[in-house]
């Protein structure tokens, strides 16, 4: 069995391809995979040097990951975590995938929707690839190379989806793994629905490397909420490409909270290809241990009078790192474009690091676009006056990031997930190490 | 009658310079006693070091607080133990809700003494009750601590939540400063109402003007980090009447 250990030598490369590919190759997508094999071996794997991957420790997350398929005993039963228990149980349709693979989906599905494996045969599969292929990250590239898995959600023209489709997106293996799965959400015109993910590598005693890519095309009027919430176990290690196409006047709402694993990566690229679109991305992650979070958004705006919206948010505790990259492109078509974006951290401790760094790139004249990023530290002088009313230091620390991380949570169209979110929230920021605060 | 307040010789300051200098004060329950200075006579640091703010660090000296060492105890602690300061410059924080982080307090306060946390139904009689002593509309209540409220509007949820909080030992840090004469006036009410036997205040301001209003027993003249100079409330008017160059000429000369 070959491994995937940088720097990789062309040679190695190709024979550890090989063997992923012939594994996969029931799988279809054949020019595809031959695109996506072509472009990873020409990029190789980004190290330091690249500006996208500057403050990624990708080495030793990619070091010594087998080509072996991922073998677990994990069931469905052992796939629902204490976080999502109550929520699973309620009024929602839920899907899960163990690596990629569907074992199980709701028996009745509502008129309009389809969930089904991602098949080259599939009628629904017919825009896999379209926003992948032009990735320029090597990552999204091997994902199309050699992808083992994957789901795809289809909402039928006019269709209404009430209840959110919830999708478990669960991880394990018993040995060292690199796990490449496919998710492509379709919403045709005037369709309305909502997908909460919850992604978690079920606890275990080996590394394991999900590189996951998500094509979404929302169509002409139509109205898709995605959060993703990511609760992976330590060994957890998630890169995530979400590569998403709007048309007119859709509206595409998408938010990605990160309390978990060791090396997450969120990758967005955002095309916003018609007029009227209303976008906003929003993400909230805590850092502690030695967590990197790592947010790179990129908002295309091509067509005049969209509008976008970016609140990206984090708390670094410990030795914890946060990275926010965030670029709007602003296209000479694009007049009376709206782009805002802000980042603002919250350090920890004197051993957490955020970096952040916004971007905007403007080629039309009549714009409305500003960006805003802050780090900083706990406000000792509410802290103070929390602490003057009789709360005790913990319970005003914990109410000050509560409040702090609340702004993003503020943001959420489905009330129970909001409730879920803030009340698990509340214990987790609650439990951060914040002794060397201050 | 026991002292509420027995501060005696206070050295107190920043690392770099020493602001409060032999500082002494005795307050007994239910006494009104305002403390006036000119700028820079550290009726700020006083304020702060009584309620606990850890940038000021005490030299010498000690406070008995009911006969306990305030000085010992953290701010949390002190608050608890009934001694209230409203802010000069009450803080805004975005996305904790007034009433919320007003019902953690009282339950804190209330743990404290052994009671248990209180009724929905009755915490919100209460607050219904405290708002219109202070005439605070109830939208404000419900708003984040102080975010987007106006100066007036401060000073009167500092108020509130003293009406609320009920402590026994209340200091006011220029609670009067960019108050209208409206808002001196109702913020004066509300501190008047709480006015009881057993509750004392330590109101420091700048002006006289409050004193017209809130009617203290004793005025005591800051300078320099000390005391010097006590009275009536006629020694206010005094101060009004001459300014503090009066007092500086004569505290040099003595």
């Amino acid at each position: 069995m070959s491994t995937l250990s940088p720097p990789l030598k062309k040679n190695d490369a190709e024979s550890f391809l090989k063997e992923l590919i012939d594994s996969c190759k029931e799988n279809g997508f054949s020019q595809l995979r031959k695109t996506g094999t072509e472009n990873f071996l020409k990029a190789g794997l980004p190290g330091r040097k690249e500006e996208a991957y500057k403050y990624a420790p990708l080495t030793s997350v990619l070091n010594n990951l087998g080509t072996g398929k991922p073998q677990s005993a994990a069931s469905p039963g052992d796939a629902l975590t204490y976080l999502f228990k109550d929520f699973a149980s309620g009024n929602a349709l839920s899907v899960f995938l163990l690596n990629g693979t569907i074992i199980k989906v709701p028996e009745n599905l509502p008129k309009g929707l389809s969930i089904v494996p991602l098949e080259e045969t599939s009628p629904y599969a017919k825009n896999t690839g379209r926003l992948s292929t032009a990735s320029s990250d090597p990552l999204c590239q091997l994902n199309n190379s050699i992808f083992s898995s994957g789901l795809v959600i289809h909402i039928a023209k006019g269709s209404s989806i009430e209840k959110p489709i919830v999708v478990f997106n669960l991880i394990s293996s018993d040995s060292p793994a690199l796990i490449s799965s496919r998710l492509l959400i379709v919403a045709e015109e005037n369709t309305r629905a909502g997908i909460i993910e919850f992604s978690d590598t079920l606890r275990q005693n080996h590394k394991i490397l999900s590189n996951e890519v998500q094509e979404t095309f929302v169509g002409k009027n139509a109205t898709l909420f995605h959060y993703r919430w990511q609760t992976d176990c330590e060994m957890g290690n998630r890169i995530n490409h979400q590569l998403s196409e709007i048309g007119e006047k859709g509206v595409y709402d998408t938010m990605n909270i990160t309390t978990g694993g060791t090396f997450i990566r969120n990758n967005l690229s955002l095309f916003l290809n018609g007029e009227n679109i209303e976008a906003h991305l929003n993400g909230f992650f805590v850092g502690s241990k030695n967590r990197h979070v790592d947010t790179r958004t990129v908002v295309d705006h091509l067509m005049p009078r969209c509008e976008s919206f970016q609140l990206y948010k984090g708390i670094a505790a410990d030795k914890s790192t946060g990275v926010f990259n965030g670029k709007i492109f602003v296209r000479r078509d694009a007049q009376k474009t709206n782009a805002y974006q802000s980042s603002k951290n919250m350090l920890l401790g004197d051993e957490a690091t955020v970096n952040a760094k916004p971007e905007l790139e403007i080629y039309a004249d009549d714009v409305k676009c500003s960006h805003g990023s802050s780090t900083g530290k706990l406000n000792e002088d509410a802290l103070f006056y929390l602490r003057s009313r009789g709360l005790g230091i913990e319970t005003a620390r914990t109410l000050l990031l509560h409040a702090f991380a609340g702004e993003v949570f503020e943001k959420i169209r489905h009330e129970e997930f909001k409730e879920l979110i803030i009340e698990k929230i509340r214990h987790i920021v609650g439990g951060l190490n914040t002794s060397h605060a201050g | 009658m026991s002292n509420m307040l027995t501060i005696e010789n206070l050295h107190a300051g920043v690392p770099e310079k020493k602001i409060i200098k032999g500082l002494s004060l005795t307050v007994k329950p239910g006494e009104v006693h305002a403390i006036m200075g000119p700028n820079g006579s550290g009726k700020s640091t006083l304020s702060s070091v009584l309620a606990g703010k850890e940038d000021f660090e005490v030299t010498a000296g000690t406070v008995l607080y009911e006969g306990k060492d305030l000085l010992e105890m953290s701010p949390e602690e002190r608050a608890r133990e009934g001694v209230f300061l409203a802010f000069q410059y009450p803080v805004e924080i975005p996305g904790v809700s007034n009433v919320n982080f007003l019902k953690t307090a009282l339950n804190e306060i209330r743990e404290h003494k052994g009671l248990g946390p209180i009724d929905a139904a009755e915490f919100l009689k209460l607050i219904k009750e405290k708002q219109s002593l202070v005439e605070l509309q109830g939208s404000l209540a419900n708003r984040s601590v102080n975010e987007g409220f106006s100066g007036g509007e401060k000073k009167r949820n500092e108020i509130f939540q003293m009406a609320v909080l009920e402590p026994r030992l209340c200091i006011l840090d220029e609670t009067d400063s960019g108050l209208d004469i409206d808002a001196l006036r109702i913020v004066a009410n509300g501190v008047n109402k709480l006015r009881s036997k057993d509750r004392s205040f330590i109101v420091i301001t700048h002006y006289q003007r409050l004193l017209d209003y809130i009617v203290p027993d004793v005025v005591h003249v800051l300078y320099d980090g000390k005391i010097v100079k006590s009275g009536t409330k006629d020694l206010a008017l005094e101060l009004e009447a001459k300014g503090y160059d009066w007092i500086k000429k004569e505290f040099v000369e003595a």
